[in-house]
């Protein structure tokens, strides 16, 4: 327990010191709060652009901030993701390539500890990041649109970013676990994130049972409306939390066999 | 002396290759063990083993009374370990990394504040302390690595190449420390610095090629092992120094004779405990027959005539393909 308390300080001042924390939750708030700002813009851009299309004319609706807060939702689906990818895929492979693992794994501690503080401090810090973001395109979406939107469907969807996150999260650790250089455990990450995330699409019935659904407008919208219940979103949360365990369970196994 | 290091058929495979190839070694408590080897020998893979990075094809492996290859953890509360090439996290301050260390053995805050204090003085790094450890140089990093592996009071230290990266200063302090630890614990150490080897470790153990070839108390290996020898130079005529050479091989404690055309003689003895009987007679044989002596050097072998003997009498694989036999 001292060594996982140990583990989870270190790591944590070492994503303040190299700035990942910094990284991370500017990242996400960049990607969110574009979905407010475009949304809050987008009618004077076209506007703006149709001047050129001579004779065409262009109506858009009024933009809600229930449109707002649709766009955050699609705008959380790739781009953090990218980010998380980025920031983490050294995060095992960078240890193993420099050395330093070697200091902290001939202590008493085991494998699955590291391995877990890792992945807990990181997990802390994106569901930091998703609070800050969901908070901060809230208050603009409040702040540049006239009408308003309903907080508890709202807090229900950005629950599913978290399980959606901390599965993407734990995709990561596992091949920075696999890989001995953070390049190739990024590489392989982005592509096991975009043939994840395709597949699920494809395979019928499945869109609706992870994570994933909350970023799809069309449902986004029936919870938004309450033309479908917060509660729907359960199973897609638990799936998203049980994959994200399935995934670091086996980073820990790996990891336990794993020569040093 | 009880053993604190037990290695009984100790043996790491990978593919076909044997790395350590049963491997039997005994470490008594409280003294410098060294553990010499060319290259690829199998030291640093050993070490590895008994520190739980990495588990035996075959054989246990204990050490302070636990088994590593089973339950390395609980042995790791009991060891500190400095790797050949140590490297630390750079962004942390040299006292936060050791206090860092102290936390993962679960020392309570101030005993691991005060713990890292002294250590950093003890290595020479008290200065050094506030300072990140990306900024260190090699040999600073050397001295931190053997602080934190010193900083449990561990039972057995086990230190790959700890003098590698120092420079003569450094590596007589190091020497030092080493020796001063050994009332606390048990030091199990690499170098291919075999003088340091020899002026610290009271045993030592030889490997090649995965296999012990020597070992033991580091005396009794050199008297073993290498060949005391005396080495003459001589003035006088020719006939005299061959009527010299005549009445040496005559004598029981002469193993071989070397003479060159330059009355230079090189004479190897049976063992180290006839240097004395042969230390009195040789110059009496120079002086009755007329010789003048004017290099008289009783040479008592080291360390590291003991490693060029043992190893290179070990068959070593031929690293080019042999030259075909031409038939004129």
């Amino acid at each position: 327990m001292n060594g996982t308390v140990a583990l989870l300080k270190k790591e944590w001042l070492e994503q303040w010191r190299t700035s990942k924390i910094l990284i991370l939750v500017l990242g996400f708030i960049f990607s969110g709060l574009q979905g407010p700002i475009i949304t809050k813009l987008l009618p004077d851009i076209i506007k703006s652009s149709s001047g050129n299309l001579q004779g065409i004319q262009i109506t858009v609706p009024e933009q809600t901030a229930l449109d707002a807060i649709l766009s955050y939702f699609s705008q959380m689906a790739a781009f953090p993701s990218l980010i998380v990818i980025l920031v983490v895929m050294g995060t095992l492979a960078g240890e193993r390539e420099r050395g330093t693992q070697v200091f902290v794994l001939t202590k008493p501690v085991s494998r699955t500890q590291f391995i877990l503080a890792k992945y807990f401090s990181y997990l802390g810090i994106v569901a930091g990041a998703i609070i800050l973001t969901a908070a901060a395109s809230a208050y603009y979406t409040l702040l540049l649109f006239s009408n308003s939107y309903e907080f508890g469907p709202f807090l229900a969807l950005n629950l599913g970013v978290i399980a959606y996150s901390s599965y993407i999260l734990a995709l990561v650790v596992l091949c920075s676990s696999l890989f001995k250089t953070p390049v190739a455990a990024g590489g392989v990450s982005f592509v096991a994130f975009l043939v994840l995330d395709n597949v699920i699409k494809l395979i019928p019935g499945w869109a609706g049972i992870f994570p994933q659904v909350v970023f799809n407008p069309g449902n986004a919208r029936r919870i938004m409306t309450g033309a479908a219940s917060p509660g729907d979103l359960a199973l897609p949360v638990i799936v998203g939390f049980v994959m994200a365990a399935l995934l670091v369970g086996l980073a820990c196994f790996n990891y336990e066999k794993r020569e040093m | 002396m009880s053993d604190i290091i037990v290695c009984q058929g100790l043996t790491k495979q990978y593919g076909l290759r044997k790395v350590v190839e049963n491997l039997d070694l005994r470490v008594p408590e409280n003294i410098v063990f060294g553990f010499l080897g060319p290259n690829g020998a199998g030291k640093s893979t050993t070490m590895k083993i008994l520190t739980g990075q990495i588990k035996p094809t075959a054989g246990s492996a204990q050490v302070a009374g636990s088994d590593v290859t089973r339950n390395s953890r609980e042995a790791r509360q009991h060891i500190g370990y400095l790797s050949e090439m140590p490297n630390f996290y750079s962004w942390m301050k040299g006292q936060e990394l050791l206090e860092f260390a102290g936390e993962l053995f679960g020392l309570n805050p101030p005993t691991r504040r005060a713990r890292a204090k002294e250590l950093l003085q003890l290595v020479g790094l008290a200065e050094a302390g506030q300072r990140k450890v990306g900024g260190y140089s090699g040999g600073m990093r050397q001295r931190l690595g053997i602080a934190q592996a010193l900083v449990n009071r561990p039972k057995v230290v086990f230190l790959d190449e700890p003098v590698s990266a120092l420079d003569p200063l450094g590596r007589r302090d190091v020497l030092n420390l080493l020796d001063n630890i050994r009332h606390e614990a048990t030091v199990f150490m690499s170098s291919h610095v075999l003088a340091d080897v020899d002026k610290v470790c009271e045993q030592v153990s030889i490997l090649d090629r995965g296999r012990v070839i020597a070992a033991g108390p580091t005396a009794e290996l050199k008297e073993r092992s290498a060949i005391p020898a005396i080495a003459l130079e001589l003035e006088g005529s020719p006939a005299a120094i061959e009527k010299l050479g005549l009445l040496l091989r005559a004598e029981s404690w002469l193993k071989r004779l070397t003479v060159s055309d330059t009355g230079r003689l090189k004479i190897e003895l049976t063992s180290a405990a006839v240097m004395q009987v042969a230390g009195q007679r040789v110059p009496r044989l120079v002086s009755d027959l007329g010789l003048s002596m004017r290099v008289f050097q009783a040479a008592v072998p080291d360390l590291e005539d003991v490693f060029m003997q043992l190893v290179s009498r070990e068959e070593r694989p031929a690293e080019t393909p042999a030259r075909p036999e031409v038939k004129v």
